[in-house]
């Protein structure tokens, strides 16, 4: 970080939070780039909105040892002086305003005149696709817009920060997936950070630059999307990221990525390994995707299986099989040429079965 | 309100049948709960209201009630200078009313949002429940032994050094009439409103602060306006008694501090019946213009939207 510029939009380290003994947070520390879409994924009791909400300073950390938004020190100063807003999880509109009240809130409070925030206001709604409904009252809007018109609010004052806490969390399926497109659109145009909370790892992997994986108020694993997917670190990570199939297993020999496992029950496999941070003969575990697995000729690399049981799930079928490492879910896409077949062995990609050491406890 | 439910009676009644359940159970349980609780409101509440408005049309001739027909009960009472005990009654109902929405507005924002602790929030809910359970007269007649010229107040004034004789002013005056007001309609203005207030989304107001709002700002933009039906409902609360208040003039005003309600007292100790009711029924007519001036107001501020769009 020799170039001054390149100083991040965000920089929080070492964040403390307990509510009465319960620690919400024990020491993260997160930083985020000018522009950069950074998800903040997680179950609930994560700390995850606890996060967006010491940022946003909603909440007063117990102990914090720098927060900057935009290069300014932020520590102490109350949600209102600083420079970001929050797109609240139910949307918090003031039921009292119409939408167009709503929208220009942030911009009247400010002391800018009725014309010029409305104006404003307006072009806000208009990128969010709401110009005609501007005269609406909140109580007429479906939780799409109610939705839009959040987000125009909260990016109208152009904010260097945008916190969004889970937003699409209402929405039905259709719309949500519509709405991811949208918001990553809408952060493009405006070149804003935006700080994404959500517990869909579906959500994280479309629209993020960075994912921050967090697990009882530490982070687990942060990075591309790219890697949490394909390379978890952690038995949770991994599970988090839709992991069927987590086997447990102790490392016998490494070949620069590649590792050779033991599996329980004697088999002996071989995977990818996540970290260079496991020796030989430590306790690992291997996980590979339903999907990534299939069957295999009696001389290529695999287990020996029998098929157990099969459930049609419409798109995919998913099929069970036994093997000396323990049951094993296969999963194939309808059509494909083993949907039907018998399974005598199952096998996978190197590179798609990850192994990474286990953590006791 | 009233006009809304019947609205919406006809829709429960057809929903059995859109359901096609029992064809036997043609009038739902709400409906007839409706209509047995307008009947019984217009049987104990609107009828003896309309009886004591006719009644104000008869007169009293040797402690007899004529009934018939007249406006002489009217006449007389404005002929015989009631105007000023109107406009004392008037002034010092509004100004208690005003001071317990000083007061009270603060106190039920704190309460409701303010409050740390839900322990802290149950006593003073608790507490606010006391008047209710004494007698208000009961209540008052202590202020007499304190704010007496012998009482409490005084003695600790004059064995201080602090004043030579005793202040008068504390009893039998508008001071103490005012003061013996405020605790007893003090509960009345504060619990609508801290409903209201409790209502009110924390998100909301943490949005304001989020947008960029001062506490101030927010107060106003955001807390006042949402609040304004409790603050209604406050006001008619206390203004309605305050007007009618009667035990803290007579115990604290020690006939000095004339009202309305003492006029109403001493017509019907002397059989003047429909003087009572004339008396009565113009402080009602007080009571609806104060209102109705006030539901203007509000309507300019944009707040009678709000109570209906909830």
């Amino acid at each position: 970080m020799k170039d001054m510029h390149s100083e991040p939009m965000l920089e929080v380290s070492n964040v403390v939070h307990k509510y009465g003994r319960v620690t919400a947070l024990s020491d993260v520390s997160l930083s985020a780039a000018k522009g950069e879409f950074l998800t903040i994924l997680g179950s609930s009791g994560s700390g995850k909105t606890t996060m967006l909400r010491v940022i946003s300073g909603l909440e007063t950390p117990y102990s914090v040892n720098r927060l900057r938004i935009g290069g300014e020190d932020v520590v102490g100063l109350p949600a209102a002086k600083r420079n970001c807003t929050t797109v609240f999880q139910n949307y918090a509109l003031f039921p009292h305003m119409n939408v167009i009240e709503n929208v220009a809130y942030g911009l009247r409070i400010r002391g800018r005149t009725a014309q010029d925030s409305t104006a404003e206001a307006k072009r806000a709604l208009e990128m969010v696709q709401l110009g005609a409904k501007a005269d609406r009252s909140i109580g007429q809007l479906s939780g799409g817009e109610r939705q839009r018109v959040a987000l125009a609010r909260a990016v109208v004052t152009r904010p260097a920060i945008l916190l969004l806490d889970e937003p699409l969390g209402a929405l039905d399926e259709r719309l949500r997936q519509d709405m991811q497109l949208e918001l990553m659109e809408l952060q493009r145009k405006l070149g804003m950070t935006f700080i994404y909370i959500t517990h869909s790892q579906e959500e994280a992997l479309t629209m993020s630059d960075r994912v921050v994986l967090m697990k009882h108020g530490r982070i687990e694993q942060s990075g591309a999307p790219l890697d949490l997917f394909d390379r978890p670190v952690t038995r949770f990570a991994a599970d988090f990221m839709g992991y069927e199939n987590i086997l447990d297993g102790k490392l016998l020999r490494k070949d620069g990525e590649i590792g050779e496992v033991e599996l329980v029950g004697g088999a002996v496999v071989r995977g990818t390994l996540a970290t260079s941070d496991i020796q030989p003969g430590g306790a690992i575990n291997l996980a590979i995707r339903a999907e990534r697995i299939g069957p295999v000729a009696a001389d290529e690399d695999g287990l020996d299986a029998t098929l157990s049981n099969r459930v049609y799930r419409g798109k995919y079928t998913d099929m069970m099989v036994e093997t000396k490492a323990g049951t094993l879910r296969l999963r194939s896409w309808h059509g494909a040429p083993n949907e039907k077949g018998a399974i005598s062995r199952v096998g996978w990609k190197l590179s798609d079965a990850v192994i990474f050491p286990e953590h006791k406890g | 309100m009233t006009m809304n439910a019947e609205l919406d009676a006809p829709m429960t009644q057809t929903r059995p049948k859109d359901k096609g359940r029992k064809p036997a159970m043609r009038i739902p349980v709400a409906t007839v709960a409706l209509w047995v609780i307008c009947a019984a409101w217009t049987v104990l509440v609107i009828v003896p209201l309309l009886i004591l408005f006719v009644y104000s049309f008869f007169s009293t001739e040797y402690f007899q009630t004529i009934y018939e027909p007249s406006l002489e009960t009217w006449k007389g009472l404005f002929a015989s200078g009631r105007w000023e005990v109107t406009l004392r009654t008037l002034r010092i109902a509004l100004t208690v009313t005003l001071i317990e929405l000083a007061i009270g507005f603060p106190f039920a924002l704190w309460l409701a949002k303010g409050a740390r602790s839900q322990m802290a929030r149950a006593v003073f809910l608790a507490l606010l429940t006391i008047p209710f359970f004494l007698d208000l007269s009961s209540r008052t007649i202590v202020w007499r032994a304190i704010l007496g010229q012998n009482g409490l107040i005084n003695t600790v004034l004059m064995s201080t050094g602090i004043t030579d004789a005793p202040l008068d002013w504390l009893l039998y005056s508008e001071f103490s009439v005012h003061f013996g007001m405020i605790p007893a309609l003090f509960p009345p203005m504060v619990l609508p409103i801290y409903m209201a207030i409790i209502l009110i989304d924390d998100t909301l107001i943490e949005a304001s602060n989020d947008l960029g709002a001062t506490p101030a700002q927010t107060l106003w933009k955001v807390i006042v306006p949402l609040s304004l039906p409790g603050v209604m409902a406050g006001f008619v609360f206390t203004l309605g008694p305050a007007l009618a208040a009667w035990v803290e003039p007579g115990m604290l005003g020690g006939g000095f501090v004339n009202l309305l309600s003492s006029s109403i007292e001493s017509a019907y100790t002397a059989l003047r019946y429909p003087v009572v009711a004339a008396l009565s029924a113009f402080v009602i007519g007080l009571l609806l213009l104060i209102l109705a001036v006030m539901a203007l107001i509000l309507r300019h501020l944009g707040g009678a939207r709000l109570a209906l769009r909830r």
